[in-house]
């Protein structure tokens, strides 16, 4: 069901803003898997965001940093797509080929180039999360770590330049329920089922935690 | 240890007492120091039982510890702390005379020592407020015995004062969040157990470590609010 929504929502998107850009399968978040056959974050080095307008955002991970980028497009033509990352981070001609709805491989034969990117998978919670917040365009570090009190992974997560403002914890094997208040500004709350998200920083402004939550938590 | 606190209580509620007499005198005092006003910061408290003895809880500002060193027994208006030696030694006395300078302040005279400066006698203690909620949760979990280390943050993430408990179960650590200017509200349960909690309304506890069994997170609890709810009791 969800995944219809979404893919009922992404095809609305892909024809009423871009029905130029022809192949909207590509529209979603993707991870380089070459570095891990199966998605843990701690393994992979790059999730992209393909938006229907062309526009190319992403997640740069290194083992337990990973920085949030902006300002890229791709543009699909024919068996071709050009990548163009931003900060002159280079323009890749490729070749693309579907394996299936969830695996695309590019390629470039001159310079023997191949990458398997697949499709990032629902249950990757805190990956989802952390897209989300990609995908708002704003600067973005986050610090990953491992805390059994509250997650399996725990991401320190700064937005906008500023100090670490807060924490989002995944634990797949739990369900977490309730909220936390201080002042009847949120604390900590439940995401949902396997995320657990904490105003770390006190000096965070409520409101703003507040409207991260809200845009998580949206479907 | 458990009997104990319980029948404190009751100590407390029933105004037949032992010889231990002025009744005035049990509950939670801290040695005022510097600035006016209770901070757990760098502090001592005395916790005087009907009974005769006496919890120690002190802080440096980075380690809270309880300990128990000395009884105590009143005649009059003298107060007298014995601290026991070796199994074939007397005991240490000390004697003071004691003056309830008002329901809040206890004034300690040592009348046997030689002070040039007859101030220098005087010690002053007040009696702990009843919003100290993150102090009498440690004196609460100290007279249960549960009180292994506690660790003492200032300007912590979650509040004025954070501390982290380890409790006599080496795997049973928590996180006291303690902020008196704003109240705690809520609970976030995983897999249906409280993994953190209100206490009170000025403190929450973060529970740590999985192999944290549960029933032992919810006595913890339990102890700490008995203890702020009894000297809220007390107070009114």
């Amino acid at each position: 069901m969800k995944n219809f929504v979404k893919f009922a929502l992404t095809t609305c998107l892909a024809f009423a803003a871009m029905p130029v850009l022809a192949d909207e399968r590509f529209q979603g978040y993707w991870y380089d898997s070459t570095g891990s056959e199966e998605f843990d974050l701690s393994e992979i080095y790059l999730i992209e965001s393909l938006g229907a307008d062309g526009s190319l955002r992403g997640l740069d991970v290194n083992v337990d940093r990973a920085n949030g980028f902006s300002g890229g497009h791709y543009e699909v033509s024919g068996d071709r797509i050009i990548i163009t990352y931003p900060e002159d981070e280079g323009e890749f001609t490729l070749t693309y080929e579907f394996l299936d709805e969830n695996r695309v491989v590019y390629r470039n034969e001159e310079e023997d180039f191949q990458a398997v990117f697949k499709r990032l998978p629902e249950d990757a919670y805190l990956s989802q999360a952390l897209m989300r917040l990609v995908d708002t365009e704003r600067p973005l570090q986050v610090s990953l770590g491992e805390n059994p009190s509250i997650g399996s992974i725990i991401a320190l997560v700064s937005l906008d330049n500023e100090e670490a403002n807060f924490e989002i914890g995944m634990d797949k094997a739990a369900v977490y329920e309730g909220e936390m208040t201080q002042g009847g500004d949120v604390l900590l709350t439940a995401l949902h089922d396997h995320l657990l998200m904490i105003r770390t920083n006190a000096e965070y402004p409520a409101e703003q935690f507040s409207e991260i939550v809200e845009l998580l938590r949206a479907r | 240890m458990r009997g104990l606190l319980g029948s404190l209580l009751v100590w407390l509620a029933l105004p037949v007492l032992t010889a231990q007499a002025d009744e005035q005198l049990l509950g939670y005092w801290y040695l005022e120091e510097g600035a006016p006003g209770f901070t757990i910061d760098d502090v001592h408290i005395g916790a005087l039982y009907a009974d005769g003895t006496i919890l120690n809880l002190s802080s440096d500002g980075k380690e809270v510890s309880s300990y128990t060193s000395a009884e105590y027994s009143v005649e009059g208006d003298e107060i007298t702390f014995i601290y026991p030696r070796g199994s074939d030694e007397e005991p240490e006395r000390h004697p003071y005379r004691y003056e309830l300078i008002d329901s809040d302040t206890l004034l300690y005279t040592d009348e046997a020592g030689d002070y040039e400066n007859p101030e220098d006698a005087k010690t002053y203690y007040r009696r702990l407020p009843d919003n100290a909620h993150l102090t009498l949760a440690l004196l609460g979990l100290a007279e249960n015995g549960q009180l292994e280390e506690a660790e003492l943050e200032v300007d912590s993430d979650f509040g004025e004062r954070s501390v982290l408990v380890t409790t006599e179960d080496p795997f049973a650590q928590f996180i006291l969040f303690s902020d008196r200017r704003q109240a705690f509200r809520g609970q976030i349960n995983r897999n249906g157990v409280p993994v953190v909690s209100t206490v009170s309304r000025h403190l929450a506890a973060f529970r740590l470590g999985t192999a944290y069994p549960d029933e032992a997170f919810d006595e913890m609890i339990m102890i700490m609010q008995e203890s702020i709810a009894s000297a809220q009791k007390a107070a009114d």
